[in-house]
């Protein structure tokens, strides 16, 4: 037996207690007889079943009340089922106790309405009509008696009174015979027991009875059952000193008219009672049914309360478990108590729930691993070299690593600007503006490679960038992969090997033959000098003169070239820029072709820069701007500095303009080459030099046409506030 | 409940009123170990309960006396009580009103009840506390009360009176130092 039937017992016993109990109230309102003392207890007791039964129910109720304010799982169901046996109950139990007391009330006034009654009236008539006629004959002996004591006169004495009384009383066989003067004084006396009873005197009101008739008879039952018959006359006066006189006989009535009418007496007595508390009977009998009813009605509610409750419970289990399995409790298992469908359900939950953990389980195994392999490929891109952006087929910025952000020198990280559109991201430092620049025409192509030059912050840069088309992805489309590495050192390093490979051979083979040649040439002066004709070793001198000449001419162009070729680290310092370059443009003040003039910025800082390599920028591109002046008469130069500081960067800019002829079209795109000059003159390294010494700097070189005439050379070095030998060029 | 049954009051609570017994000052006197008790009492039934008798409903009426010893301030300890019976019936018969004392199973008869109950109300030089040795007590006091014994009525009437005030009649406790 479980629990919940083990609950049912105090329910059980209750209601058989209750039942014996109204079975035994019902038994002892009919029989009167057997149960007639009991019946009170019996209410009694019932009543505090009755309250019993009512403070379980009221609690009940409160509960569910309460629970049913607090939305408690299965409140609501036992709500239902409950009105539901309230309903079901209540209205046959109704039904029955309404016929029942209409039954009852026209039930019990007919079986009084029986011609019982009206016989033992009749009876008590006829007893009475025949008691009376004993009487009758009584009273008249009585009467002569008291006409014979008349006749003695008032002068008799008690003593002859009262024998002739005893005479008289065995005469006409009465029990007693009293003579009774005023205040019931006695006279004389006769009594076949010898003493006197205290019934021999009359009542008052058959004294006063008497005042009205001279006489009177009348039944009088005794205490111990018999019954006697009282005969009294008044008896007439004499003379004015006499006193009234009543003569009192008392007959017994004989045992057999005694029996039966005390038989009849009883009775009617009984049929009487029975009559006139046919009201409170009913009172009983609905008295009784209304307990049925309660009992009944409460019986009923609490065993829905009960019978709900068994039902529910597994219910509320369910609704219980299932929420906690919505709230992601996958471990819930109810315990299979029924055999039935609610059983059946239970089970089906039990797999249910054990199938749900196990796939979420390995959901979350799988979402684990993937996000082991998205962690893994995170950390493998934010730990490589090479910068990498991917970008979706709407050309929405998807992903991007920490390369990407340090080579684009994004301000803000691109990791955060993920879902926006590619080409917004422009405005987020000038490397990227012009990355964007430069490649977004290629985004519609598939695969491509390309190698872009850019300026920002920390100065000109070459990246080498290779896209990819990345396959159609179920949920993410088509993309690109973009990869992109800064090749500006590698670059740098190649050119620097190349040149000085160069430098190396030419000073190898060209350097080489100069020396001997210039000790030939010195030599052939020394030795002929003093054995030729004057005009013979003049064109002797002039011509070693000449060959000594363009040796040394040679010599210093071999050199020049190898400075230019040779990697030099610039030796950075402090410097007042404006200062370093009015200290060279002072220098030319004098110069021949032209005026020079100097406008030197405002606000431009101290940077880091090798002053001497600075210098050297200085004297190419102002010696370049005069020569080329030489063909123009009002021919000047000006000189300006300035400080940019804006969105994309910070730098310092060098212009260095003239009012000469220009930059043919065709010399444009290689006027930083080495050797490539217009100018009959020099060496063709000059303004190749200006731009490898900018390049160190991580700076950049650019030269236009102005719009009026004349040529613009620009010189961008990028600020720093600190410099750190170990990193190179570093901001920070 | 009460619901159902209530109606059935309704038309006897009117009458109820006039039922009452009020005990007058009680007398007693001992002799020689012998008590004795006089008081008059008036009683008054209602029409209810003159139309039971009327109807062969007996009524018994309880003289209940009660002797008292004082313990500490206002309590008392019982140590002896008595109850007299006395019957009072309508006998169809005679057509008679019959008082019996039952102790003695001395009987009266009366035409009216009113004489009845005047018999039956006046109480003279009754023995009382027979058998009961009240010596061992220096200090007791004797009271009675006088009332109508429910538990003697027919069942119906039981329960009828149970509901019913109308029914309860008693008199106040009458106190006499003996």
């Amino acid at each position: 037996m479980n629990s919940r039937l083990l609950s049912l017992v105090p329910m059980v016993m209750l209601f058989i207690l209750t039942t014996a109990s109204l079975y035994f109230m019902a038994g002892a309102a009919q029989n009167q007889d057997r149960f007639e003392e009991r019946y009170l207890y019996l209410i009694y007791f019932n009543g505090v079943l009755l309250a019993l039964l009512l403070i379980i129910v009221t609690w009940r109720v409160f509960v569910l009340v309460r629970d049913l304010l607090r939305r408690k799982t299965g409140s609501r169901l036992t709500w239902r089922m409950v009105i539901s046996f309230i309903t079901v109950a209540l209205i046959p139990v109704l039904m029955v106790f309404w016929f029942s007391t209409r039954f009852l009330g026209g039930g019990i006034d007919n079986w009084f309405e029986m011609d019982l009654g009206q016989s033992l009236e009749d009876a008590m008539e006829l007893t009475r009509l025949s008691i009376d006629f004993q009487m009758r004959e009584q009273q008249l002996q009585v009467e002569d008696v008291a006409l014979a004591i008349n006749e003695l006169g008032d002068a008799a004495s008690d003593v002859l009174l009262s024998f002739n009384l005893e005479n008289y009383r065995r005469a006409i066989g009465a029990e007693e015979l009293t003579l009774l003067g005023r205040n019931n004084r006695i006279i004389a006396t006769s009594s076949e027991y010898g003493d006197l009873d205290i019934a021999t005197f009359p009542s008052e009101d058959v004294v006063l009875n008497l005042a009205q008739e001279n006489n009177y008879r009348g039944l009088e039952p005794q205490g111990d059952g018999s019954m006697k018959t009282r005969v009294l006359v008044r008896l007439p006066a004499y003379g004015r000193l006499s006193e009234p006189r009543v003569l009192v006989g008392m007959f017994p009535v004989s045992n057999r008219i005694t029996m039966l009418g005390n038989q009849v007496q009883e009775s009617h007595a009984q049929l009487n009672t029975l009559v006139y508390s046919r009201a409170q009977l009913m009172q009983i009998f609905i008295l009784t049914l209304s307990l049925v009813l309660l009992m009944s009605t409460l019986f009923a509610v609490w065993a829905a309360f009960a019978v709900s409750r068994q039902m529910l419970s597994p219910v509320a289990e369910l609704a219980d478990a299932t929420r906690a399995v919505a709230a992601g409790d996958y471990q819930q298992r109810i315990p299979v108590l029924q055999h039935d469908e609610l059983g059946f359900l239970v089970q089906s939950f039990n797999e249910m729930t054990s199938r749900v953990e196990q796939a979420q389980n390995s959901a979350e195994l799988s979402q684990r691993v993937i996000e082991d392999q998205r962690s893994y490929l995170q950390a493998v891109l934010s730990h490589l070299s090479s910068g990498v952006l991917t970008i979706d087929a709407a050309q929405n910025l998807r992903t991007a690593n920490d390369a990407a952000n340090r080579i684009l020198e994004s301000k803000s990280p691109l990791q955060k600007m993920v879902g926006r559109p590619f080409v917004s991201l422009r405005s987020n430092s000038l490397v990227l503006e012009s990355f964007i620049d430069q490649i977004k025409e290629r985004l519609q192509e598939r695969d491509w490679q390309v190698e872009i030059p850019l300026f920002g912050e920390s100065g000109r840069k070459v990246l080498l960038c290779r896209a990819i088309e990345i396959p159609e992805l179920e949920d993410q489309g088509s993309g690109t992969i973009i990869v992109f590495d800064d090749i500006t050192n590698m670059l740098t390093a190649q050119r620097d090997a190349a040149w000085g490979e160069v430098a190396r051979r030419l000073a190898h083979e060209i350097k080489n033959p100069l020396t001997p040649i210039q000790l030939s040439a010195e030599r052939m002066t020394h030795k002929l000098g003093g054995e030729l004709q004057p005009t013979q070793a003049k064109i002797l001198e002039q011509s070693t003169a000449v060959i000594v000449q363009q040796v040394e001419a040679m010599k210093q162009m071999v050199n020049e070239f190898r400075e230019y070729a040779s990697p030099q680290q610039p030796v950075l310092e402090l410097q007042d820029f404006n200062l370093l370059v009015k200290s060279v443009a002072d220098l030319y003040q004098d110069y021949d072709s032209g005026s020079i003039q100097f406008s030197p910025g405002k606000n431009v800082p101290m940077i880091f820069v090798d002053p001497g390599r600075i210098r050297q920028v200085l004297h190419n591109l102002i010696k370049n701007a005069f020569e080329a002046l030489s063909e123009t008469s009002d021919g000047s130069v000006r000189v300006t500095t300035r400080y940019v500081e804006n969105d994309q960067g910070r730098y310092v800019e060098l212009a260095v303009l003239d009012n000469g002829t220009g930059i043919d079209d065709e010399m444009q795109e290689k006027l930083f080459d080495p050797y490539v000059t217009s100018k009959h003159k020099g060496t063709g390294l000059g303004l190749a030099i200006v731009k490898k010494i900018a390049e160190e700097h991580s700076g950049i070189v650019v030269a236009k046409n102005r719009a009026t005439r004349g040529a613009e050379i620009l010189v961008r070095l990028p600020y720093r506030k600190a410099f750190n030998r170990e990193d190179g060029v570093k901001n920070t | 409940m009460l619901l159902f049954v209530s109606p059935l009051y309704a038309e006897n609570e009117a009458t109820d009123a006039s039922a009452y017994i009020r005990m007058g000052d009680i007398t007693g006197s001992s002799n020689a170990g012998e008590y004795r008790l006089n008081t008059r009492l008036d009683i008054s039934l209602s029409e209810e309960m003159q139309d039971a008798l009327r109807n062969g409903v007996r009524q018994v009426y309880l003289l209940e006396v009660q002797v008292r010893v004082p313990r500490f301030q206002l309590y008392y300890k019982e140590v002896a009580s008595e109850k007299h019976r006395y019957e009072l019936r309508f006998h169809t018969l005679s057509r008679k009103y019959l008082v019996n004392y039952l102790r003695t199973q001395t009987q009266r008869s009366f035409y009216t009840l009113s004489a009845a109950l005047e018999y039956m109300g006046n109480i003279e030089n009754l023995r009382v506390l027979t058998n009961k040795s009240l010596r061992d007590f220096d200090d007791f006091q004797v009271r009675a009360k006088f009332m109508l014994d429910i538990d003697e009525l027919p069942l119906p009437l039981q329960i009828h009176s149970l509901l019913n005030r109308g029914w309860r009649i008693s008199s106040k406790w009458k106190t006499i130092e003996l």
